[in-house]
C-alpha cells in the first residue's frame, strides 16, 4: 500500500474511532436526561469535525494553515450560533444542578432561559454539536499528538458517567455500546499507537468490530433478562449510602384536590417527577413547557393579556372560528382535570379508513374529534375550506384544530387521546421554533341534524366510521355523563323551571341549555373569585352572577351532564375572520384564549357550542384588559378565559357562522409542517433531501478516484523502479512481482529463475540482456493474468491489487 | 520494565474496583455488563494477542567478527511476528559487555511498541579496544494491553573484537629493520644439508657422514663438513598489559603499528609483557594470522588497571627491544608495576 493510502486510511480510521467515542457520549447523556433534539443535525457536526480534525492533526505540511483555518471555522460557526449554544448550556446546567440539588440541599438550580418548545429543541442541538465538536476536538489531540492513553480517559469517561450517575433512567444502547467499544478499542490499540501513531489507528479500524462483537457475546451470555443482583452489592449500597447522599430527596407526586378528585387525576404528565422506586422514570427538565394541563378555575386571572400573537391563521373561511385545544373530562367542584389512564385507554378509539368521497383525501385517521367530519363530508352539500396556522409563540405539545377536519397526518401528529391532537416528539418541524401545518375542514348545513342517504354513506369506509362511532358512543355516555351528585342536584334544582327535561330533542335542549347560560349572568373579566371551599359554578350561578367564558361553559357542561347529555370543557382560542381578511395571514393573541363546551351528538360527535354571551371582537377589545402589549413578561395560559364585551346584543354563535358563510375558496393541501427558515444549520435542513443523494454519490466518486489514483500510483512506482540504475535491484524488484503472480498460476521457467538467483545472491552484475528476459517475462505473464481473469477478479488486480 | 507492569496492573486493579463499587452503588444492568467487561477483557485481550505472542520469531543478524576501534555497529534483531497483526510491546534486555576492558556491564532493556516486520538495533559500544560479548537475557512478548507477558528463546551469544586504531608511537623508535636481518652463521641443528658449512677438526660425536674425506687425505687430521644456517635476532616489543582503557587503546594502537611495519617486511618478532602472575609471557610473531591469534588471546582476558611493569629481565635474550609506554597527552599513573 502506498504512502497516501495509508495515510488516508490512518485518518480514516481515526475519525471513525473519534466518532464512535464522541456519539456514545453525547447520545448516552441525551437518551439518559431525554433531551429533545435534533439528532442528525448533530450526528452531521460530529462527523465531519471527527474527519476535519483527525486531517488536521495527521497532516505532516502545511500544518499552521490547516490549524488555523479549521480555528477560524469554527469560531466563526460558533459566533453564528452563540447564543442558541448558550441557552441550550444553560439547559442542560439546570437539569445537573436540579439534580444535584436533590442530593444536596446547599446546591440550587440554575436558573434556565424560556423559550418555546421548538426553541429549546434547537438550543440543546446547538449545545450538543457544539459539545460534540469540541469534544472531537480533545479526543483527536489526544490520541494523535498525546503518547499516553490516561488524558482521553479523562476526558471521556467523567462526561459519560453523568448518564448514569445522577440518574435512575438507563441510557439508549447503542450509544453505550458504542462508547464501550470505543473505549476498549483504544485500550487494546494503546501500545501499538505508542509505537506508530497511523498504525494504531488501523489497528484501530480493525479492533471496533472485534470489540463489538465481544461486548455483544458478553451481553448475550450474561444477559439482561438473566441478571439477578448479587448479595455483595446490597452490602456496597448500604456502604456507601451511609457515608454518601445516593437517596433522591422526592418532592410530592400528586396533587389532592380538596375535593378529593386525585382518583380521576391524569398520571400521565408527571414525568418531572423522579421516584426512586420505579427505574423507568426520568427527570425532566424543569423547564418543560406543557400545555395539556389542568385547568384551575378558581385561581384563573384572565387580566394579564398583553395582546401576544400565539398563533397566525390563513383561511378562506370567514366568520368566528373556534380553535380547538383540548379538552378536559372530570369537574373537581374548583378544576377540570384529565380522566386517568383506564379511562383515557378505553376512549382512545381510532381507525383509519380510506377515500370516503373520490374527490377528497385518500388515507385518513378517524379519532373521536374527526367523527362528526365525516359526517360533512358525506352529505349531499357539503363545505369544504383550509385552514394554515402558524404557532408564533408556543410550540408546544398541543395542535390547535378548527372545526371539523380532516387528519391525514400519520407523522407529525399523536392522536391517541380523544381530548387533543398532540405533536409527536423529535418530528421534522421541531427544529424551528414555528410550527406551521394545514388543515382542510369540512361542513354542512346543519351537521347535527344531518340524515343523508347516498352512495358515501353506504361505503364500507363509512361503515368503518360508524362502528368506531357506536363503540365511542358506549363509552362517552359512561364518562362524559359523570357529575359529582351534589353539583348535579343544585342544577337540577337551579333549573327546575326551565323544563329542560321534558325536550328529548338534543338539538332544542342544546340550545335551550345555551341561551339559558348566556342569559344566567353578567360577563365580567373581573368577576370575583370563587372562596376556597365552594362550588364553582354554585358560587357563579348563586352568589356572584358574572364571570367570563370560564363560568359559563363549566355552567353549560354540568347542565348537559345533569340531564344525562355528555358533555365537556374544551379550551382553545376564538379567532374572528373578516371577509377582508380571508386568505391573509389574521393574528390570534392572548386575548382570543376561549372556553366553550362540547356536546355529543348520537351517530355523529362532538358539537362545539359557545355558551358565553358577546362575540369574538366584544370579548378582544374588552377594556377591562390591560394595555401592555409591549410587554413579554407574561405568558398567556390558554386555559384562561377571554374578556367579553358587556352587551349580549350580538348572538354569533359558532354553528350559525359555519352555515351562512359561503365556501370561498378549494384550496385543498394535505395537513404538512413546512419548516420555517430558523434553523441552526441552514444548510444542512435546506438542502437535506439533496443531501440524501448527494451524500451516496460522492462517496462511489471519491471510492473510484482513489482506486484510478491508487492504481496510478503503483504504475508509476513500477515505472521508478525499472529507471533505476542497478540492473540487479531491478532484477529483484521484477522477482517480487513474478512472485506476486503465483496465486494467479504463474511459475517462472529456469532460466528466469536463474537470473534472479543471480542478482539476489552473486556478486554477478546483470546484463542488460538477462535483464530485458525477466522483465519482459514479468510483463508478459502479468498481461496474460490480467487477460484472463474474470470482471471482478480483474478488477481487484489492477485497481486494488494494483498489479497491472 | 517491571515498574511499568506493576503500574498497568495497578491501574486495572483499580478499574475492577471502580467497576465493583459502581456495581454496587448502581443497581441497573449497566453496572453489572460494564464489571463483567472489565473482569474479562484481560483475558480477551491475552486470546487475541496469544497467536502472534506465540508465533512470533527473533533472529539475530550475524555480528562482523572484528570491527575497528570507534567503528559504529550495532547488533540487529530482526523482529518477524509471522501474523497480520502487530505486536504490542516487546521488551529485549541485553547485556553488551567489553571483557577485556571489563567495566561496562549494565543491564540494558529496549522496548519496542507496536512492532511489526521490524528490526531493532542494538547499539554496541566500541570506544575501546577489547572483545565484547553481546548477551541476549531476556525478550519478553507483551499481550495487547501490556498485562500479560511470554518469555521467549534467545538467540545465543556473540562476541565481537575491537581492533585497536593504529596510533604511531611518539616518539618513534628507530625499528632494526636492516640490522637484524641476520647475526651470522650458527651450525645448523641436527646436522643435515645446507649451503653454507664450515670445515673443522673432528670432534667426538660427529656424525661420520660429515667427514668431508677429500680434505681429510690431504690434511692428516679428519675434517668434518659443518652445515651452517643463519642466526636471526631476536626484536622484543614489550608492553605492559595493564591500565585504563585509553592506556591500553593507546599501547595496542602502538603494537599495531610496528606489528604492522614488521610484518609487512616479514620479520619475525616478539610480544611480551608480564601475566598477573607475574609470569613473562613471550608471543612470537612471524605472520598476520599470529598477531589477530594474539589480539584475540589477549582481549579474551581481563586487563587490570594495574600489573607488573615490564623489566629488563623480560627482554633479557632480546637482540633489540622496545619497550611501549602509552601516549596519551596527560598522562594518568605512571606504568608501574
Amino acid at each position: 500500500m502506498d504512502k497516501i493510502s495509508k495515510k488516508v486510511l490512518a485518518i480514516a480510521a481515526q475519525a471513525l474511532t473519534v466518532f464512535l467515542g464522541v456519539y456514545g457520549i453525547l447520545f448516552a447523556n441525551i437518551t439518559s436526561f431525554n433531551i429533545k433534539l435534533n439528532e442528525v443535525t448533530v450526528l452531521i457536526y460530529c462527523a465531519v469535525a471527527a474527519i476535519c480534525f483527525s486531517i488536521v492533526f495527521f497532516a505532516e505540511k502545511y500544518k499552521k494553515t490547516l490549524y488555523l483555518s479549521t480555528m477560524g471555522i469554527s469560531l466563526i460557526i460558533f459566533f453564528i450560533n452563540n447564543e442558541r449554544i448558550l441557552n441550550g448550556f444553560k439547559f442542560f446546567l439546570n437539569i445537573l444542578t436540579s439534580l444535584i440539588s436533590r442530593f444536596s440541599s446547599s446546591i440550587d438550580a440554575t436558573e434556565t432561559v424560556k423559550l418555546s418548545r421548538n426553541g429549546i429543541i434547537i438550543a440543546n442541538t446547538a449545545f450538543f454539536a457544539f459539545l460534540g465538536v469540541l469534544l472531537i476536538f480533545l479526543i483527536a489531540f489526544t490520541l494523535i499528538k498525546l503518547n499516553p492513553l490516561w488524558p482521553t480517559l479523562f476526558i471521556t469517561i467523567p462526561i459519560f458517567a453523568l448518564c448514569m450517575i445522577f440518574i435512575k433512567r438507563v441510557p439508549d444502547t447503542t450509544p453505550v455500546f458504542a462508547f464501550l467499544v470505543f473505549l476498549t478499542s483504544i485500550n487494546i490499540t494503546n501500545l501499538v499507537r505508542q509505537g506508530d501513531n497511523k498504525r494504531g489507528a488501523k489497528m484501530t479500524l480493525f479492533f471496533i468490530p472485534i470489540m463489538l462483537v465481544f461486548l455483544l457475546m458478553i451481553s448475550l451470555v450474561f444477559s439482561s433478562k438473566n441478571y439477578v443482583r448479587a448479595d455483595f452489592a446490597a452490602k456496597i449500597y448500604s456502604f456507601f449510602s451511609e457515608r454518601l447522599p445516593l437517596s433522591v430527596t422526592n418532592p410530592s407526586r400528586s396533587e389532592v384536590s380538596e375535593d378529593g378528585s386525585e382518583e380521576f387525576s391524569n398520571s400521565s404528565r408527571d414525568e418531572s417527577q423522579v421516584s426512586e422506586d420505579s427505574e423507568t422514570e426520568t427527570s425532566e427538565p424543569v423547564n418543560r413547557t406543557d400545555d395539556f394541563l389542568d385547568v384551575d378555575l378558581r385561581n384563573a386571572d384572565p387580566n394579564n393579556r398583553t395582546g401576544k400573537v400565539i398563533l397566525q391563521v390563513k383561511t378562506d373561511k370567514t366568520g368566528e372560528m373556534l380553535l380547538r385545544g383540548y379538552s378536559l373530562g372530570y369537574y373537581t367542584k374548583s378544576k377540570w382535570v384529565k380522566f386517568n389512564g383506564d379511562a383515557l385507554s378505553k376512549l382512545n378509539l381510532l381507525t383509519s379508513v380510506g377515500s370516503i368521497n373520490e374527490n377528497e383525501t385518500a388515507e385518513t385517521i378517524i379519532s373521536p374529534l374527526s367523527l362528526a367530519t365525516y359526517v360533512a363530508l358525506t352529505s349531499d352539500r357539503y363545505k369544504k375550506n383550509y385552514i394554515n396556522i402558524t404557532e408564533m409563540i408556543k410550540g408546544g405539545e398541543v395542535v390547535y384544530t378548527p372545526y371539523y377536519p380532516s387528519f391525514s397526518d400519520f407523522k407529525s401528529l399523536n392522536y391517541n387521546n380523544d381530548s387533543v391532537i398532540l405533536y409527536n416528539d423529535n418530528y421534522a418541524y421541531s427544529k424551528n421554533v414555528n410550527a406551521i401545518y394545514n388543515i382542510k375542514i369540512f361542513n354542512c348545513d346543519n351537521i347535527k341534524a344531518e340524515n343523508t342517504t347516498n352512495k358515501y354513506r353506504d361505503s364500507e369506509e363509512y361503515a368503518k366510521v360508524k362502528e368506531l362511532e357506536s363503540q365511542y358512543r358506549d363509552v362517552v355516555y359512561q364518562y362524559y355523563t359523570q357529575i359529582d351528585s351534589a353539583t348535579s342536584n343544585f342544577l337540577l334544582e337551579y333549573t327546575s323551571d326551565q323544563n329542560f327535561h321534558n325536550i328529548s330533542d338534543r338539538e332544542q335542549l342544546v340550545d335551550e341549555v345555551k341561551n339559558f347560560v348566556k342569559n344566567c349572568a353578567e360577563y365580567n373579566l373581573k368577576a370575583p373569585k370563587t372562596p376556597s371551599g365552594r362550588d364553582y359554578v354554585q358560587y357563579f350561578l348563586t352568589d356572584s352572577k358574572q364571570g367570563y367564558c370560564m363560568h359559563f361553559a363549566t355552567t353549560a357542561t354540568l347542565i348537559f351532564r345533569s340531564f344525562g347529555v355528555p358533555a365537556r370543557y374544551v379550551t382553545g382560542y376564538a379567532a374572528s375572520i373578516k371577509g377582508s381578511e380571508a386568505n391573509t395571514q389574521v393574528d390570534v393573541t392572548d386575548k382570543n384564549a376561549h372556553a366553550w363546551v362540547e356536546v355529543y351528538f348520537d351517530g355523529i360527535g362532538w358539537i362545539p357550542v359557545d355558551v358565553t354571551p358577546g362575540s369574538v371582537e366584544e370579548r378582544v377589545n374588552d377594556p377591562a384588559y390591560n394595555d401592555n402589549s409591549g410587554s413579554n413578561s407574561h405568558e398567556p395560559n390558554i386555559s384562561e378565559p377571554v374578556i367579553s364585551s358587556e352587551s349580549n346584543e350580538s348572538e354569533v354563535t359558532v354553528e350559525s357562522s359555519l352555515e351562512s358563510e359561503p365556501v370561498s375558496s378549494d384550496k385543498s393541501s394535505d395537513l404538512s409542517f413546512e419548516q420555517s427558515d430558523v434553523s441552526i444549520e441552514p444548510f444542512f435542513s435546506k438542502y437535506k433531501n439533496e443531501l440524501l443523494w448527494i451524500t451516496p454519490v460522492s462517496v462511489i466518486f471519491i471510492t473510484v478516484l482513489i482506486l484510478l489514483i491508487r492504481r496510478k500510483s503503483m504504475q508509476s512506482k513500477r515505472k521508478n523502479h525499472f529507471g533505476l540504475s542497478e540492473t540487479n535491484r531491478i532484477a529483484v524488484f521484477t522477482w517480487k512481482y513474478i512472485e506476486k503472480l503465483k496465486p494467479y498460476g504463474v511459475e517462472a521457467d529456469k532460466n528466469v529463475y536463474g537470473i534472479a538467483q543471480k542478482a539476489v545472491f552473486s556478486k554477478h552484475i546483470l546484463s542488460d540482456d538477462e535483464l530485458e528476459t525477466i522483465v519482459s517475462f514479468a510483463a508478459e505473464k502479468g498481461k496474460e493474468v490480467d487477460k484472463k481473469l474474470g470482471f471482478f477478479k480483474r478488477f481487484v488486480f489492477r485497481y486494488i491489487k494494483g498489479m497491472y | 520494565m517491571i515498574i511499568s507492569l506493576i503500574k498497568r496492573w495497578i491501574i486495572y486493579i483499580a478499574t475492577i474496583i471502580g467497576a465493583i463499587t459502581f456495581y454496587g452503588v448502581y443497581d441497573g444492568y449497566i453496572s453489572y455488563f460494564i464489571l463483567i467487561t472489565v473482569i474479562l477483557f484481560p483475558f480477551f485481550s491475552l486470546a487475541i494477542s496469544l497467536f502472534s505472542m506465540l508465533r512470533i520469531k527473533f533472529n539475530l543478524v550475524p555480528l562482523p567478527i572484528e570491527i575497528r576501534k570507534s567503528e559504529v555497529v550495532s547488533a540487529r534483531i530482526n523482529i518477524n511476528p509471522r501474523t497480520w497483526l502487530p505486536i504490542s510491546q516487546v521488551n529485549i534486555t541485553y547485556t553488551a559487555n567489553n571483557v577485556t576492558l571489563g567495566r561496562n556491564s549494565s543491564l540494558v532493556t529496549v522496548m519496542i511498541f507496536g512492532s511489526y516486520k521490524s528490526y531493532v538495533s542494538l547499539q554496541l559500544n566500541t570506544e575501546h579496544v577489547g572483545c565484547i560479548n553481546l548477551d541476549i537475557k531476556k525478550i519478553r512478548v507483551f499481550d495487547y494491553l501490556g498485562l500479560f507477558s511470554l518469555s521467549l528463546k534467545t538467540p545465543e551469544k556473540r562476541r565481537i573484537l575491537i581492533m585497536p586504531k593504529i596510533e604511531r608511537p611518539d616518539p618513534m623508535p628507530i625499528l632494526p629493520i636492516d640490522k637484524v636481518g641476520s647475526k651470522g652463521l650458527k651450525p645448523k641443528p641436527g646436522g643435515g644439508f645446507s649451503e653454507d658449512y664450515d670445515l673443522r677438526e673432528y670432534r667426538i660425536g660427529d656424525p661420520l657422514n660429515a667427514i668431508h674425506w677429500k680434505l681429510t687425505s690431504k690434511f692428516d687430521k679428519i675434517i668434518v663438513k659443518e652445515p651452517l644456517v643463519s642466526e636471526k635476532g631476536k626484536i622484543f616489543i614489550c608492553f605492559n598489559l595493564f591500565g585504563n582503557a585509553e592506556e591500553v587503546d593507546n599501547i595496542f594502537g602502538q603494537i599495531s603499528y610496528i606489528a604492522h611495519i614488521f610484518l609487512r617486511r616479514m620479520i619475525e618478532f616478539n610480544l611480551c609483557w608480564y601475566g598477573k602472575e607475574g609470569n613473562l609471557n613471550v608471543f612470537n610473531i612471524n605472520e598476520i594470522s599470529d598477531y589477530l591469534n594474539f589480539i584475540g588471546s589477549v582481549f579474551n582476558n581481563p586487563i587490570e588497571l594495574k600489573g607488573n611493569a615490564i623489566d629488563n629481565k623480560a627482554f633479557k635474550d632480546a637482540d633489540w627491544h622496545y619497550v611501549i609506554s602509552p601516549n596519551l597527552p596527560e598522562k594518568g599513573d605512571a606504568l608501574n608495576g
